[in-house]
């Protein structure tokens, strides 16, 4: 076959900051797509009409080529917007950047430990305009944040002489020198305010972070201490979906032209929103074996793992393999990555287990699927399981809905004892829960606004059939041990309130019974 | 937490008006239908204390009868259940919905099935990118959890092995909201399986942003739809045909993108398609419908500037040039795709795209 009709070549690429991310589509004339793929596609075609889009980040260019000769085709990408002040976001301004490079290189906390890895912290606002909008008070944006170490005993509120910052332009450094291990990021939460004439709450939350060991196992890294630097925009408050976090050497502290960083941002900004898209870029660098970064390792890794057709098996395992020599074998996020593997190529999930969160909401929910099957994956009674029902799923860093700080001790005191006899005897067991209910119903109606609590009752009413933990783990995406805890403590509240004369319509016999015969 | 997941444009009544029952008329005539084909249609407006949406009953309806018409699915009847809410009612509820899935499942385990629809329009939350809470009518704060989970479902459709296709539709907002658990079936949760079924799954939106509905012309009359269902409709109506005649898998995906984002583009709004296939071993270029028909349009081109003028086709081929005056029109039937008109006397260009819905077009140049 021979046609004479010439074939010509369109090369079409994104170009600018981001280029990797940046997806394209090629259509025919047709409005047939015939291309695709990330930031550069070269194709021989027919001469005729095209039409290329370009995306990302939620802006949309199109442009129509009249193809009649080799062309190419570059597009500039869209302004992107970032927590993290690298210098070619839009959203990066000097007097953030050159604060936040500052800050990350000098402890804002006095008199710690000289060596050790650290946490970095970086808030504030997309600009200053914007931070006299939303602030005009002035509000420091450490308020409500404190550091907890992993007994989840505050060791620094950020404010006053721990953090550093300009109330006027907008921003909050922290700084501090820490031992390897996990660390908690506490947000005591925003009561309602009018955002758009609709109330606005922002809920309590807390964010594990990890300071991950020197890298003693590896060549690259001997003798280095890891810095974990968390970025975070504010708006009404701190937004978090859209926080950033990086390892850097601490010596190195945050550098804000590292190319690396926009990758990392990338492939998380991807993540988010489940497109499982590693560039090329990332891919050769660590097939060169280059591994300055362990969040891009880290990330890349989840990222994989999340994809049912990727297909750098050899590669991925090498990954895995080569994260715990970096990071230290014990870090939560190296076992979840294990797990994740494992059930990836369908191995047996290995022996081990966690009573810490990892960093990343793709490891819990492994976790927690591995642990229907392996409960022994999850530490009896630990944080990690503490948590497992109170996850928020709003970004790709694991967050949950955690219990109020310790109270001083002055407050503690305090506290009157008033609870009856009769709510006594079942607070110990739903304590987490309520609050300063006293009858059985208040109680009652406090417990069932336990998502999980209520979400177990309204399946125990439902389903029609034997009651199997592991079914009910699946359907609430909890761990088996969580099942089994709540349903104990609901026989026991539902007990103790028998010979009550209101009660809850969820708790009626015949939902009791039912839980009772759960196996 | 006040839910903000309802985003309609249109102060009206939500949607009361009865479904009108379709026919298939091939039934009537004794032809074959796609007795292997099923669908559940559930199209929810009415809530217990959010705002009431005035599209998703109309949408759901017109999806019906699609379903229903020979030319369309050439489906019948009886395997589509349509489950529409109903004002001053608290259903559907999980039940209702589980209900016709298990009518369909033991159709299906009967007789060889080839493909399943699953429709759903009404108010949604993103719990997180991979599950959409599908809110039922007593959804509220007090009971945040009463919205399905669409991964549960599709998982336990799809594990099932039951069909070849199935083909999974959500018109609602994708709106994060954090901590929920949006409920699985009560026929099961998902097991292994479901390596056999092809899905195809269609979000109004990518997770976090809304989906929208407005006031719409549809053929003369004003009526409120999702702007992602009109494009939905309207590729099954013809719009995504290829030059072949076919609607295919990627021609339909494409159609629907395109279409909801400039709908949504025309009201200053952002809203963008999300699609996820699985397991699909025939190829993008799999045909979900046949229509035989070659999608075309006749365009009026009002000239503003006098000059030479070309209008070329999508492989270069000229398909009318002269010269004309300020104010002369032509009148060209034109095929589906990008068309380019110059004027050589000005040197200014311009891409028209006939996107093949439409019988007629005005364009001004």
């Amino acid at each position: 076959m021979h046609s004479d009709t010439p074939s010509y070549k369109l090369t079409v690429s994104a170009v600018g900051v981001m280029a990797d991310f940046a997806h394209l589509t090629v259509y025919n004339g047709f409005l047939e797509d015939i291309a695709r793929g990330y930031e550069q596609l070269d194709l021989s075609l027919k001469p005729g009409l095209y039409s290329i889009t370009l995306k990302l980040d939620g802006h949309i260019i199109k442009e129509h080529v009249r193809l009649t000769g080799d062309t190419q085709v570059q597009i500039p990408t869209p302004p992107v917007y970032s927590s993290v002040v690298a210098d070619k976001f839009q959203s990066s301004h000097e007097y953030y950047a050159r604060n936040a490079r500052t800050y990350s290189l000098q402890p804002t906390v006095k008199n710690g430990p000289e060596t050790g890895g650290a946490i970095f912290l970086f808030f504030r606002y997309t600009d200053v305009d914007n931070r006299r909008e939303l602030n005009d008070t002035q509000q420091s944006l450490g308020q409500g944040f404190s550091l907890l170490d992993a007994q989840r005993h505050v060791l620094f509120r950020l404010e006053g002489k721990h953090i550093k910052e300009d109330t006027d332009a907008g921003w909050m450094a922290f700084h501090a020198v820490l031992s390897p291990g996990t660390y908690y990021l506490h947000y005591s939460g925003l009561p309602g305010t009018m955002e758009d004439d609709a109330p606005h709450e922002l809920p309590a939350r807390e964010i594990p972070l990890q300071v991950f060991r020197s890298g003693v196992q590896s060549s690259v890294t001997a003798g280095q201490y890891w810095q974990t630097q968390v970025f975070l925009t504010f708006g009404q408050g701190p937004i978090f979906p859209s926080m950033s976090i990086f390892i850097a050497p601490r010596e190195q502290g945050f550098v804000n032209d590292d190319e690396g960083n926009y990758r990392i941002d990338g492939l998380r900004h991807k993540f988010h929103n489940g497109v499982y898209i590693l560039p090329e870029k990332v891919l050769m660098e660590f097939e060169q074996g280059q591994w300055a970064s362990p969040m891009k390792g880290l990330l890349a890794a989840y990222v994989y793992f999340s994809n049912p057709a990727a297909d750098k098996e050899q590669l991925f395992r090498n990954v895995t393999q080569y994260l715990p020599a970096l990071l230290g074998e014990d870090t939560p996020d190296v076992k979840a990555l294990q797990i994740m593997s494992a059930q990836y190529y369908r191995d047996p999930i290995p022996a081990l287990s966690l009573s810490e969160p990892c960093m990343f909401l793709a490891g819990i929910r492994a976790i927690i699927r591995a642990s229907i099957r392996n409960p022994d994956v999850i530490v009896d009674d630990s944080q990690l399981e503490d948590i497992t029902d109170k996850l928020y799923n709003d970004m790709v860093w694991t967050s949950y809905q955690p219990a109020p700080l310790p109270e001083p001790a002055e407050t503690k005191k305090a506290v009157p004892q008033t609870r009856s006899s009769m709510t006594s005897s079942i607070f110990s067991v739903v304590e987490k829960i309520i609050g300063k209910e006293k009858t059985a119903e208040e109680i009652g109606e406090r417990l069932l606004k336990s998502q999980t609590v209520s979400t177990l009752l309204y399946y125990i009413e439902k389903l029609d059939r034997d009651l199997d933990v592991n079914d009910l783990a699946n359907r609430l995406q909890i761990p088996p041990s969580v099942v089994r805890k709540t349903v104990q403590h609901i026989l026991k509240f539902s007990d103790s309130i028998k010979d009550a004369e209101k009660k809850p319509e969820q708790f009626s016999i015949r939902n009791i019974n039912k839980l009772k015969k759960i196996h | 937490m006040s839910p903000h997941t309802l985003v309609s444009e249109t102060p009206v009544t939500p949607a009361t008006v009865l479904c009108e029952e379709a026919i298939n008329e091939n039934l009537l005539k004794g032809l074959p239908v796609n007795d292997e084909d099923y669908a559940i249609i559930v199209g929810v407006s009415h809530y217990a204390s959010l705002a009431p949406l005035h599209a998703p009953i109309t949408d759901a309806c017109r999806l019906r009868n699609w379903l229903i018409k020979a030319d369309g699915g050439n489906m019948h009847p009886k395997h589509v259940f349509f489950i529409p809410s109903a004002p001053g009612s608290n259903a559907p509820d999980q039940l209702a919905i589980d209900k016709a899935l298990y009518d369909i499942l033991q159709m299906a385990e009967a007789r060889p099935a080839r493909r399943l629809y699953f429709y759903f329009s009404g108010h949604g939350f993103g719990a997180n990118w991979e599950v959409n809470g599908m809110c039922l009518p007593i959804w509220s704060p007090s009971f945040y959890n009463a919205a399905l989970s669409s991964k549960a479902y599709l998982d336990l459709l799809v594990e099932q092995d039951r069909f070849q296709e199935i083909y999974f539709f959500l018109d609602c907002c994708r709106d994060r909201k954090i901590n929920t658990k949006p409920l699985h079936s009560m026929l099961g949760s998902p097991q292994a399986g479901g390596a056999n079924t092809m899905a195809v799954v269609l979000y109004a939106s990518e997770y976090e942003n809304p989906a929208w509905e407005g006031m719409m012309n549809a053929n003369g009359n004003l009526q409120v739809h999702g702007y992602f269902s009109r494009a939905l409709m309207e590729a099954l109506n013809g719009g995504a045909v290829n030059n072949n005649g076919d609607i295919t898998i990627t021609s339909f995906i494409d159609y629907v993108r395109e279409k909801t984002e400039s709908y949504a583009h025309e009201r200053n709004h952002t809203q963008t398609v999300r699609s996820d296939i699985r397991n699909n071993k025939h190829g993008l270029n799999h045909v979900i419908h046949r229509t035989g028909r070659i999608p075309g349009t006749v365009l009026t081109i009002t000239f503003e500037t006098a000059g030479d003028i070309t209008l070329d086709g999508p492989d270069l081929n000229n398909i009318k040039a002269g010269p004309v005056q300020a104010g002369e029109t032509w009148l060209v039937p034109l095929g589906k795709g990008y068309h380019q008109i110059t004027n050589k006397t000005t040197r200014t260009s311009a891409f028209i795209t006939i996107d093949g819905t439409l019988k007629t077009m005005h364009y001004a140049f």
